[in-house]
């Protein structure tokens, strides 16, 4: 089951958590996506997500649906923070099991990337010279 | 009567997170969007633009989805989660 929650996630349990629960993992294979400290030439302070309620949720569990139908995988789970978070901080997690290690990197690649996509999520950066919603994928 | 919400940048151009309208028969996300353009004076661009998504009870839907009495539409601007 997906999460997506205001507080701190730790990486290291987190896998150690998924892969537990099934003796078959020979893989797991994670993406931390981490707040940096410039974007477009500025200095960054922090971000704020903001998500909508309920539809964000629900997007984020048929993403790991689809993934599981769509690749090899044995397990895997999402979870991405909401409000404020500063430099260095990590804003998202995703991790794919699997029994040999390809598969599981292509489903963690397209989990990412339909996640930008498709999940009604939106980020505020702060930077030093004012506040802007991003609007693009980089 | 159908809930609207808007999310993000489309939230601070309209001035307010969500508003009740009233749909008239078979009207589409796209006609909903002009009306509520011209009734809280937003351009319509603002609402009605090849950036925005849509969505209607938490499903991604076109301009030209047909609403009925009671759906959540929801404005969502480009997404920038992750």
């Amino acid at each position: 089951m997906p999460r997506l929650q205001r507080e701190n996630f730790d990486v290291g349990k987190e896998i150690c958590a998924l892969t537990s629960k099934n003796q078959r993992t020979g893989a797991a294979v994670s993406f931390l996506g981490v707040v940096r400290d410039f974007s477009r030439g500025e200095d960054i302070e922090k971000l704020d997500f903001e998500h909508y309620p309920g539809m964000a949720e629900k997007q984020l569990e048929m993403l790991e649906t689809k993934a599981m139908e769509k690749f090899d995988i044995l397990d895997c789970l999402i979870i991405h923070r909401t409000g404020v978070i500063t430099v260095n901080e990590n804003i998202v997690l995703i991790i794919a099991i699997s029994m040999h290690r390809r598969v599981a990197f292509r489903a963690c690649e397209w989990m990412i990337n339909t996640l930008k996509k498709n999940i009604p999520i939106w980020k505020k950066e702060f930077s030093t010279t004012g506040k802007y919603w991003v609007e693009d994928h980089p | 009567m159908v809930r609207v919400r808007f999310f993000a940048s489309i939230k601070e151009k309209v001035g307010k997170s969500e508003i009740e309208a009233y749909i008239s028969g078979s009207e589409t996300v796209g006609v909903l969007m002009g009306r509520i353009a011209d009734e809280y004076e937003v351009k319509r661009e603002v609402l009605i633009n090849d950036t925005l998504l849509y969505a209607v009870n938490h499903n991604h839907v076109k301009s030209d989805y047909l609403l009925k009495d009671g759906d959540e539409v929801a404005v969502l601007p480009p997404l920038s989660g992750g």
